[in-house]
């Protein structure tokens, strides 16, 4: 029986535990020599457990590694870092993997392979890239919003005029003069029933009463739905202007010291139209002396806009009930300096261990709005060193959004 | 040069079994209940492997068939984490991801690179429960 010798054996601990798998292949992939990281990485994804050869195993993710060592002359490298998406054979539950592989000639019939788990740095720059092409996107969609909504808030503006000018010129002199012929035919009343006959005096002075009542009845409704609509087109210049506002700063993609307060606020009037459709009733709970926060305006009108929103759909599960209420509680971050916004309703709720797989990326859930939004929801709050939790006692029990936000310095901004 | 191991060994009988030589191999059934009461002795006479840890992955026994295979003493290897530094090979959702179950008993093919050789095995994974004292990996060579 062998005895490793010290020195044989800390060299094997010491090839075992090298971070990065290495391997010996001749030309064919065959492996002669593998080390602990190696077959760690290359098993999961080693058919029927065989690991005899690196290029069987990479084939059916990247069959070009197989051509390299034919097409290579001398000694060297073969490719560098070259990353290969693996995915595990196991057709119940797919594990994908990210290995980057450099293949280096170092013998006439010898390859060393070196490789690497870098799914962690895919991860990192599909996430940055990602968010690059969001902000692309975004910053775009501002300038469209912005130069849409400005057309919009011009017709608005023009509707808002005409329906004040119809307001003011709301005399009707028609119907004026209809009353007084009716008031002249019961002044007259005996006159003209002497030379028409008493039934039709009678029927025409009915008649004229019945037209002027139902003109000024009309009269009354028109002047009331101009009211109505005057509001409507207020209301409508209002959310354009929140959105003009908002669009212009996030062109800018400034923060500025604000209370959440305001920004909450903003929020329930540009949901006012959804949560009153669904008859639900919003108390406000803020406590006094809360701190202004450092915060990308844009970014959390959004955040709070979507928590809303996702609260108000979260009802449309639920039968139709009295009492529908989102409370928006504002208070005192319970550690450190801060704000702690919740809003808590009390819809169907959710299974407690549900609450993460809400915030998953490209996923959705009905009854708690869009995955996507949670997601991005949650990277806006993080970037402000915030916490974002979805919480639920259980299905029936209703739900919270819990948005926590330290009170930092505003950075100085970026000058191009 | 590995020494030629027996196929069985006699092994302690099991509490509430019938007393009597109770050949411990590989695929037995009873396998877990018997290594709970071996000695280090006897499982170095194993003709298999064997790597005793505890719950946390902690080595506390390590045979001398398995040290002989992989090269190192059990005294280098005791008291280690074994997934993460004794044999890394392992370290993946195949093997060391199975240990977090409440309890275990799975046989699979796996390729150990004992001195760097890639060598063909069947692992067997053992756990009695959540509550055990320990768990296994035994290691039969191809």
């Amino acid at each position: 029986m062998p005895t490793a010798s010290i020195d044989h054996e800390e060299f094997i601990q010491f090839l075992y535990q090298c971070p990065v798998g290495i391997a010996q292949i001749d030309p064919g992939g065959g492996i002669t020599l593998l080390n602990a990281k190696g077959s760690q990485l290359l098993m999961p994804h080693a058919p029927r457990a065989l690991l005899e050869n690196l290029f069987d195993v990479l084939d059916p993710h990247d069959p070009t590694l197989r051509g390299l060592p034919s097409t290579f002359e001398g000694y060297g490298t073969l490719c560098e870092h070259r990353v290969v998406r693996v995915e595990s054979p196991d057709a119940g539950s797919p594990r994908v993997q990210h290995l980057a592989f450099t293949l280096l000639k170092i013998g006439p019939e010898t390859i060393m392979a070196v490789f690497e788990d870098v799914s962690r740095v895919v991860a990192a720059e599909d996430e940055a890239r990602d968010l690059l092409t969001t902000a692309a996107i975004e910053s775009g969609r501002s300038e469209l919003a912005a130069e849409v909504l400005h057309d919009i808030g011009n017709a608005v503006v023009g509707i808002g005029t005409r329906t004040a000018t119809l307001l003011e010129d709301s005399g009707w002199p028609e119907l004026d003069q209809l009353g007084k012929l009716g008031a002249f035919l019961s002044l007259r009343a005996e006159e003209l029933a002497a030379s028409l006959g008493a039934k039709k005096a009678e029927a025409l002075a009915r008649l004229v009463g019945e037209i002027h009542g139902a003109l000024d009845d009309r009269r009354r409704r028109t002047e009331e739905s101009m009211q109505s609509f005057t509001a409507s087109v207020h209301h409508i210049q209002e959310i354009l202007n929140l959105h003009r506002h908002y669009a212009r700063q996030n062109a800018r993609g400034l923060r500025e010291r604000i209370p959440l307060r305001a920004i909450a606020e903003d929020a329930l009037t540009i949901q006012a139209s959804a949560l009153e459709k669904r008859s639900i009733a919003i108390e406000r709970r803020t406590a006094p002396g809360l701190p202004k926060l450092s915060l990308d305006r844009t970014r959390m009108i959004q955040v709070l806009g979507n928590l809303l929103k996702n609260a108000c759909e979260a009802f449309d599960a639920c039968p139709a009930e009295a009492g529908r209420t989102i409370v928006v509680e504002i208070a005192p971050a319970p550690a450190g300096p801060g704000v702690r916004m919740e809003l808590r309703d009390n819809a169907c709720g959710f299974a407690p261990e549900q609450a993460e797989s809400f915030f998953e990326k490209d996923t959705s859930t009905k009854g708690r709005g869009s995955g996507l939004g949670l997601y991005h929801c949650r990277k806006v709050v993080e970037a402000h060193g915030g916490t974002l939790v979805l919480r639920s006692d259980g299905p029936g029990c209703g739900a919270s959004s819990v948005l926590t936000l330290p009170d930092t310095p505003t950075p100085e901004p970026d000058h191009a | 040069m590995v020494r030629r191991m027996r196929e069985s060994v006699d092994f302690p009988t099991p509490p509430g079994q019938a007393r009597g030589a109770a050949p411990m191999e590989f695929r037995d059934e009873h396998l877990l209940e018997s290594l709970t009461v071996a000695t280090p002795e006897q499982l170095d006479a194993l003709p298999f492997g064997v790597v005793r840890m505890d719950l946390h992955g902690i080595v506390d026994g390590y045979n001398r068939f398995e040290s002989d295979l992989s090269g190192l003493s059990a005294e280098r290897v005791v008291g280690k984490p074994f997934f993460e530094q004794v044999a890394p090979c392992t370290n993946n959702y195949m093997v060391a991801e199975r240990f977090a179950e409440d309890s275990l008993d799975e046989q699979l093919d796996y390729v150990f690179t004992y001195r760097m050789k890639p060598t063909k095995v069947r692992l067997r994974l053992l756990k009695a429960s959540p509550s055990a004292e320990h768990q296994y990996l035994l290691v039969e060579k191809s």
